[in-house]
């Protein structure tokens, strides 16, 4: 099967467009700013258009971890009353929704930590070695009828290989693909370097790209 | 990290830096392949993901999530003592002589004058309450010593009809594991009695 560099470069340029442009982004940190300001000085009625307009944002970036809409509930609402807790301190040095997302990192490790959810493994083996040969068809003609059947089974593959992902990969990726955060803005969100940010993305690439090379050799 | 590694990665992100360009383009010259495999994988990988995940998802009865978190701001705000030093006095009062000389006095009471432990309410109970759909008040909220419940006056709601049978349904637990606005509601035996489930525009459905 060949996913041809148009095709990807099409999805990129499609990512590029979903993306919020930057004047939009410098606009909302303008106005995060002065709700914080607010908020720092006792107006809880700044803080609550605060939650209302991140309380989405931050329950996705939950969701997207630990799949449970429950739990993910409970967990945003920690999450803003632990920042409510924590506004006096903040000096607004990083955006106030990488702050957000620092504190639902930690947030959502906490949990995971308490729950006893192993983030320690890393892709396995088996998502490789179980794939049936006969259930990944790999189309000749590229206009085939089965196309679009095939493609999905690739896709499904890959989905699952993105849920086995560690959490520490799987969040920057997250970060990267989906919210469409900076190396910077996802470094202060998990609190590590761009270094760790870009290798941990590759890794996660890589290990991708082997998967795919396989499905596509069978 | 190799810096080729990462200049691949600053490539699919489009995060190339002025001081890169130049590498990258040797890079690239001397193996399109390696480059281009790699932005293929990028661009499936991202569509998957975009069809999988969100970036942001609508939260559940999103009133009563601002609500909540008020009301559990201002509550811990409210409390008169710190934990540490509600701790700390807690310590304090169990060393002391007296608490267990009182302690063993109140047992003894107690035997002698024969009184049950009782369970559950001893008087009325303010609770916080909420309602989804903006035409149903909610009247009034307290336990009824005389009818041994809870009784919550709503006001708004549609007529029940007169064959429904609630006699016999005395609430005393209930399980809220699973998707927001679903619990399950049993009774003294266990039993589970009603299910309370919201449908898709949010609207309280009980069975």
């Amino acid at each position: 099967m060949n996913f041809s560099l148009s095709d990807s470069s099409k999805a990129v340029e499609r990512l590029n467009q979903n993306e919020e442009p930057q004047d939009t982004k410098a606009c909302n940190k303008e106005r995060d700013a002065e709700l914080v300001e607010r908020c720092q000085k006792g107006d809880y009625s700044a803080f609550d258009e605060l939650i209302t307009l991140y309380r989405g944002k931050v329950y996705a970036m939950i969701y997207n971890m630990i799949r449970n809409d429950a739990d993910s509930w409970d967990l945003a609402q920690d999450v803003f009353i632990k920042a409510w807790k924590a506004l006096p301190k903040f000096e607004g040095r990083s955006a106030f929704f990488t702050w957000l997302y620092r504190i639902a990192h930690n947030v959502t490790y906490d949990w995971t930590r308490k729950k006893k959810i192993s983030s320690a493994g890393e892709f396995e083996d088996r998502i490789v070695n179980d794939a049936d040969p006969g259930a990944v068809a790999v189309p000749k003609v590229v206009d085939s009828p089965d196309v679009s059947l095939e493609r999905k089974e690739v896709k499904n593959k890959i989905s699952e290989a993105i849920d086995v992902l560690s959490s520490d990969h799987k969040e920057i990726i997250l970060l990267k693909e989906v919210d469409g955060l900076s190396y910077q803005e996802i470094a202060e969100s998990v609190g590590c370097s761009t270094g760790t940010v870009m290798s941990r993305l590759f890794y996660a690439r890589k290990k991708l790209k082997e998967i795919l090379g396989d499905i596509r050799n069978d | 990290m190799t810096r080729e590694e990462e200049l691949i990665t600053r490539w699919i992100d489009d995060e190339l830096r002025d001081e890169d360009q130049i590498d990258f383009k040797k890079l690239y010259d001397s193996n399109p392949e390696l480059c281009d495999s790699f932005k293929d994988v990028s661009g499936i990988s991202n569509q998957v993901l975009k069809e999988n995940y969100e970036s942001e998802k609508e939260i559940p009865y999103g009133d009563f999530f601002n609500s909540q978190i008020k009301k559990k701001i201002f509550e811990e705000a409210s409390s008169p003592t710190k934990h540490s030093s509600l701790l700390s006095d807690m310590i304090q009062w169990i060393r002391s002589p007296f608490t267990w000389t009182a302690a063993v006095a109140s047992l003894c009471m107690l035997f002698f004058l024969n009184v049950p432990p009782e369970s559950g309410f001893s008087g009325n109970t303010i609770v916080s309450t909420y309602s989804p759909d903006t035409s149903v008040s909610i009247v009034s909220a307290e336990f009824n010593e005389e009818a041994n419940a809870t009784v919550i006056v709503l006001e708004g709601l549609e007529p029940v009809p007169d064959e429904t049978d609630f006699s016999g349904n005395h609430i005393v637990s209930y399980d809220r594991q699973g998707p927001p606005g679903f619990v399950q509601f049993y009774n003294k035996n266990d039993k589970l009695v009603y299910i309370l489930e919201t449908d898709e525009y949010g609207q309280p459905n009980v069975f």
